[in-house]
């Protein structure tokens, strides 16, 4: 664990207009990310999990406070900046897996690289890497429709890890998936987090993703309710 | 960002708008067939209407009037013989020396009576000297020739040659006599006897029943017309030929022909009634395919656009994992034209094949050709490729293509980031 953090929030407060009533998702959290941290957000539904890991990723803006990444403060960054920081700091996991459905499982993680710039050869070399390394490396060449739930997110794994990002945010990325797929998906983010040092942090409700955490917060009505290491 | 990553982001950018076109083959190909079969629709029936207009202005053109005259500026209100022209010295080099211009003729016209000897018949004619085998290669009324010959006998003294129901009405035969009463260019009366060597029948009643033809020496002798003339009948290849040629040629022969007053008249001017005809043809037929286009238009982006509408979230993931809504919506514009390109691209080739086969064999219209030839064209018509016709359907696509890239570009520029909320 490092001494300065990776994402530090200060006093975040996110409000959504429900016709004539303001409704808080959060409220002024304080938190602070430090590299390598494997973090799960917990709590019921509603309780701000979602939405806090949207202000996090540049998803969303706050309606007051402010988000930092690496000390830049997010609120400085245009639409444009932001997207930017995604494409190149930030890995996203979807519950639904969200992957491309017209490209095979080596195109869809390729395609970040390629957004950033590097050659086809390149990124197509780089990603049958770490397809191998979440265990897919012979399905690679399947598309989305021919995988399983748990394939398909272990796709998504290597997609959000391929540009080696700061932080990768997943958004219950068990809640699809069957007991033994959720454990071996939450065994492959914790040896990517242990050998590759990237930092996670996951939403879940599921036990096995709270229990695994090393960093545990629970939110109830958009606060941080309690905040401890395993 | 250099300049060869962004190439590499731009192959990405454009690999993905492949794929998803195929993404539901089914769509694309209906849509891709629906702007194959207009296009091929639209430029077969724009070649074919084309070419009809063609075929209409050659064989009207052939008939007499040649793609151009040089005129006396009032020979056209007052055809008579004071506005004639002298024909200048170096006139017959300088159309010689013009490659393009492949056929030329003089011609003067007056009005006269002609009889039978026995005079027991006599009819008001519009009397035309012309160059005789000049105009075998201008006109096709040399080509119409129902008995006799066209001034195949130089030696032959006044040969005449008449409309069939002209000389039907004078109750000739080839071979007689017959006189001509006329007033020459200074007032005194013009009276020769003629025989007659040829008819002709062209299908048009007006001709046939109210033209003669005599020898442009006889004329000039007769009607004390000296090395003068009234028209210059011009034709070219290619109708689009003479309009080259007009400026420079007619220059040349009014320098030569000075002090003379002259006018320039295209086939516009000597032919006012088939240039209205088709251009109100072409205004009437194009309010027609522009109406279907633009329905099929409609059809066609209505498709693509709800294809974008639905997926809408797709867009967001993408803006989430960190394309820019500029690359999305370049993205989707990118796809749009590779499906309209395609069907262009389909509908160009199958209608330049069904065009360039009736090119060759033509398309008949069996029991037409007497409507047809009212119009002044054969029962068989030729599809006419031009730009024009190739060039109508890919522009009023490609404009609409980027009217849709506009609109697709405004609506993603709003786009946000997918949230787990979303979904």
């Amino acid at each position: 664990m490092f001494h300065s953090p990776v994402i530090e929030c200060q006093g975040v407060c996110k409000a959504f207009a429900d016709g004539d009533s303001v409704i808080k998702a959060i409220d002024q959290v304080d938190l602070e990310v430090f590299g390598g941290d494997f973090i799960c957000l917990y709590g019921a539904s509603g309780s701000g999990k979602t939405t806090l890991l949207n202000l996090i990723g540049g998803l969303d803006r706050p309606s007051s406070g402010e988000v930092f990444l690496d000390k830049h403060p997010l609120s400085h960054y245009s639409d444009d900046e932001l997207t930017d920081l995604r494409l190149h700091k930030i890995g996203f996991i979807f519950q639904s897996y969200n992957l491309v459905p017209v490209f095979s499982a080596l195109e869809n993680v390729a395609f970040i690289l390629q957004m950033q710039g590097f050659s086809n050869r390149d990124a197509l070399a780089k990603s049958e890497y770490i397809l191998q390394q979440v265990g897919l490396s012979k399905l690679m060449h399947r598309h989305p429709a021919e995988l399983s739930g748990g394939q398909q997110q272990r796709v998504a794994i290597a997609r959000a890890i391929v540009a080696q990002p700061k932080i990768v945010l997943a958004d219950e990325p068990t809640a699809n998936l069957d007991s033994k797929n959720s454990e071996q998906l939450l065994q492959l983010m914790k040896q990517l987090n242990q050998e590759l040092g990237t930092t996670f942090i996951i939403s879940s409700h599921d036990p096995q993703v709270i229990q695994a955490a090393e960093r545990k917060i629970e939110l109830a009505d958009g606060k941080i309710i309690h905040d401890s290491l395993a | 960002m250099s300049d060869r990553q962004q190439q590499f982001i731009n192959r990405s950018v454009r690999q993905l708008a492949w794929r998803n076109l195929w993404r539901h083959k089914t769509r694309s190909w209906l849509t891709l067939s629906a702007i194959a079969i207009t296009t091929l629709l639209l430029v077969f029936m724009l070649s074919f209407q084309f070419g009809t207009y063609d075929t209409m202005k050659q064989q009207n053109l052939s008939l007499m009037s040649g793609f151009a005259q040089v005129q006396n500026p009032e020979f056209a209100e007052r055809p008579n013989l004071q506005n004639g022209f002298t024909i200048g010295k170096n006139w017959t080099a300088i159309l010689d020396q013009q490659s393009q211009l492949k056929h030329y003729s003089f011609r003067a016209q007056s009005f006269a009576i002609l009889s039978n000897l026995s005079d027991s018949k006599n009819r008001a004619v519009q009397i035309i000297g012309v160059q005789p085998q000049r105009e075998k290669s201008l006109s096709s009324l040399s080509q119409n020739i129902s008995a006799g010959n066209y001034f195949t006998d130089q030696n032959q003294v006044m040969p005449i040659v008449l409309g069939k129901q002209l000389a039907d009405a004078l109750e000739l035969k080839i071979g007689d006599q017959l006189q001509l009463l006329g007033q020459d260019a200074y007032g005194s009366l013009a009276v020769e006897l003629f025989t007659l060597v040829g008819t002709f029948d062209l299908n048009i009643s007006e001709l046939n029943s109210q033209l003669a033809q005599i020898r442009l020496s006889d004329f000039q002798q007769l009607f004390a017309y000296q090395n003068k003339a009234q028209q210059l009948v011009l034709k070219t290849d290619k109708l689009e030929q003479m309009d080259k040629l007009a400026k420079p040629l007619f220059q040349k022969l009014e320098q030569d022909a000075y002090p003379q007053n002259l006018r320039w008249r295209d086939w516009k001017d000597l032919q006012p009634g088939l240039y209205q005809t088709i251009q109100m043809d072409i205004a009437s037929a194009f309010l027609w395919y522009s109406a279907l286009l633009l329905i099929v238009v409609l059809i066609v982006l209505n498709t693509l656009y709800m294809s974008i509408l639905e997926r809408h979230n797709e867009f967001a993931l993408l803006h989430a994992l960190g394309m820019h809504p500029s690359q999305i919506s370049r993205m989707l514009s990118f796809e749009m034209l590779l499906l309209i390109s395609l069907g262009l691209l389909l509908g160009w080739l199958l209608s330049v094949i069904v065009s360039a086969y009736f090119m060759q064999v033509g398309i008949t219209f069996p029991g037409m050709e007497e409507l047809f030839a009212q119009f002044g064209i054969s029962g068989t018509l030729y599809p006419q490729l031009s730009l024009m016709s190739l060039g109508f359907v890919p522009l009023v696509f490609l404009l609409s293509w980027f009217l849709m890239a506009f609109m697709v570009r405004f609506r993603i520029a709003k786009i946000k980031p997918l949230t787990s909320r979303q979904l």
